[in-house]
């Protein structure tokens, strides 16, 4: 099966938020108010953001979230980036070498995917995601994430979001066909006079979800050059090994050490070492307990 | 008749038995997050969430066992870390020079008689298992409360935390094989700590000779009555 991609071009997003209610929607995701989000707070807690975006971030709910990201130019002004927030489906995904029961795992089509029957909460791809996309779901003791609505694509239907969209800022399809899009576009733009730059061709491997951004992706809160974590990586290719090996090691080494000793009684040990046991003898002398010691 | 030396007092002997049970706790509901062969051990119903909360609160019971132990006894730990940390002398060498060819071969190679209170291997085997919990303690600390750590903290507190667990994992292996008396020649002497605190004089003679006449003088035994 071909990789399969969805192409989040900026530049015509309007921040309409269609595909975060659209996921919602379809994966029957309960709105976020009366969860613990910015209109619960108390009316003095409420810092003023002057933000759209809403939730503040990712959450166990909301799977998918428009960014609204403000841009000061070199004049002052002020220019308004509208971003796609959610799970990039890496190529090299840290989550699924973090993922202690395999619950994370890569999908033929090249997408990840949790599965919440083997999900055990450990929330280690929360914390190995170097975009900060699986969120956990307290309640249901889980990580949740985009799935690339998997029910939908095996159906050959597109993703919810990428149906949702009005403005064509989202495409979906084969990912080498997303990738020629978006150059397609990418030089359209240049000729327009308003650059465009490819984000998720080479990162993590190659990103299932493939971003066209009109400013350094770091404006958009993504990382410039994102990476699996050294401590994932080593986690997982010398930890465990070593640490299984050492287990393994004392156990045998204990265990030959037991086989060597049997039939050997605390009592001759002791023998050996102290003498006869309560002899009534008087106290053994110096050379007689070095002798017994040898 | 046999006669007895007190080797370990109420409160180490309590700390002893939470420790115990805690670590198997601990073991057991966080092997699973380290290698998914062993995920079934905290399946079942209501596993995994029971086992997150088993996890904590057996961690409370690690941590709060010793705390508490200071508190009612402080001299017990100066005790302690004054054993632990008594400089190596040339016996300590020698006894740990015979210690593994003694654990393969105890019939032929016999231990040399030991000065201190806690043998050489086992005062380094405290000192690892006391650094290794101090580094769990904290990194089980830094992953619980997560939401309050940069993730970049929250990862490395995983490595370590893992880290730390097997080195803890291997010391205590053979922690248990000695202190349990699975090695044959000390068969028995687990009742010391899990019992009622006493270890006759002669098995005291036999693992700490020189403690052993000291101690029979303070505690009044009859010295020598090796029975």
């Amino acid at each position: 099966m071909a990789d399969k991609a969805i192409l989040f071009d900026a530049s015509r997003c309007i921040g309409c938020k269609g595909c975060q209610v659209s996921c919602k929607r379809w994966n029957m995701l309960p709105a976020s108010i009366g969860t613990g989000t910015w209109q619960d707070l108390p009316e003095e807690q409420r810092a003023f953001t002057a933000s759209y975006q809403n939730p503040s971030d990712l959450r166990a709910d909301t799977m998918l979230l428009v960014t609204f990201n403000e841009l000061q130019g070199d004049d002052g002004s002020l220019s308004l980036l509208m971003g796609r927030k959610s799970c990039m489906h890496c190529t090299d995904a840290a989550c699924v070498l973090a993922c202690p029961t395999g619950a994370a795992s890569k999908q033929p089509d090249g997408t990840v995917r949790i599965d919440h029957e083997r999900c055990i909460g450990c929330r280690y791809c929360n914390w190995a995601c170097p975009f900060g996309i699986p969120k956990w779901d307290e309640a249901a003791n889980t990580s949740c994430m985009c799935w690339m609505c998997a029910d939908r694509t095996a159906e050959g239907q597109k993703p919810a979001c990428v149906s949702a969209c009005p403005t064509g800022a989202l495409d979906y399809g084969e990912r080498p066909a997303m990738l020629t899009l978006a150059k397609a576009r990418i030089s359209k733009a240049e000729a327009a006079g308003r650059p465009l730059s490819l984000y998720g061709e080479k990162e993590m491997g190659g990103l299932h979800v493939l971003h066209l951004l009109q400013a350094k992706p770091s404006a958009y809160g993504l990382p410039d050059n994102p990476k699996v974590p050294d401590t994932v990586t080593a986690w997982q290719s010398v930890v465990k090994p070593v640490g299984a090996a050492i287990g393994a090691l004392t156990f045998l080494g204990l265990g030959l050490s037991y086989l060597a000793n049997v039939g050997y009684s605390k009592k001759q040990a002791q023998q050996a070492v102290l003498g006869p046991e309560d002899t009534g003898a008087p106290p053994a002398t110096a050379e007689e307990e070095k002798a017994g010691h040898d | 008749m046999t006669e007895y030396l007190v080797r370990h007092g109420g409160v180490a002997r309590a700390i002893h038995w939470v420790h115990t049970v805690a670590t198997m706790a601990l073991f057991y509901t966080g092997i699973a997050l380290y290698t998914p062969g062993t995920n079934f051990l905290v399946g079942g119903p209501g596993g995994l969430a029971v086992s997150t909360v088993v996890h904590r609160v057996a961690a409370v019971a690690f941590i709060g066992a010793p705390i508490l132990g200071i508190l009612l006894r402080p001299q017990g730990l100066t005790h302690m870390l004054k054993a632990l940390l008594k400089p190596w002398d040339r016996q300590d060498w020698l006894w740990m020079k015979k210690f593994v060819p003694h654990l393969f071969a105890a019939r032929k190679v016999h231990l040399p008689p030991h000065s201190g209170e806690i043998k050489a291997g086992q005062r380094l085997a405290s000192l690892g298992i006391i650094a290794f919990s101090v580094v769990i303690v904290v990194t089980g600390f830094l992953l619980w409360f997560d939401g309050n750590v940069p993730p970049g903290a929250v990862r490395w507190a995983g490595l370590l935390h893992d880290v730390a667990m097997i080195f803890l994992g291997a010391l205590l292996m053979g922690h248990i094989y000695l202190g349990a008396g699975i090695f044959q020649p000390l068969r028995g002497m687990v009742w010391t700590m899990f019992g009622n605190g006493k270890i006759s004089y002669r098995d005291a003679v036999y693992n700490w000779p020189k403690w052993a006449e000291d101690q029979a003088s303070a505690q009044g035994l009859q010295k020598r009555k090796m029975t």
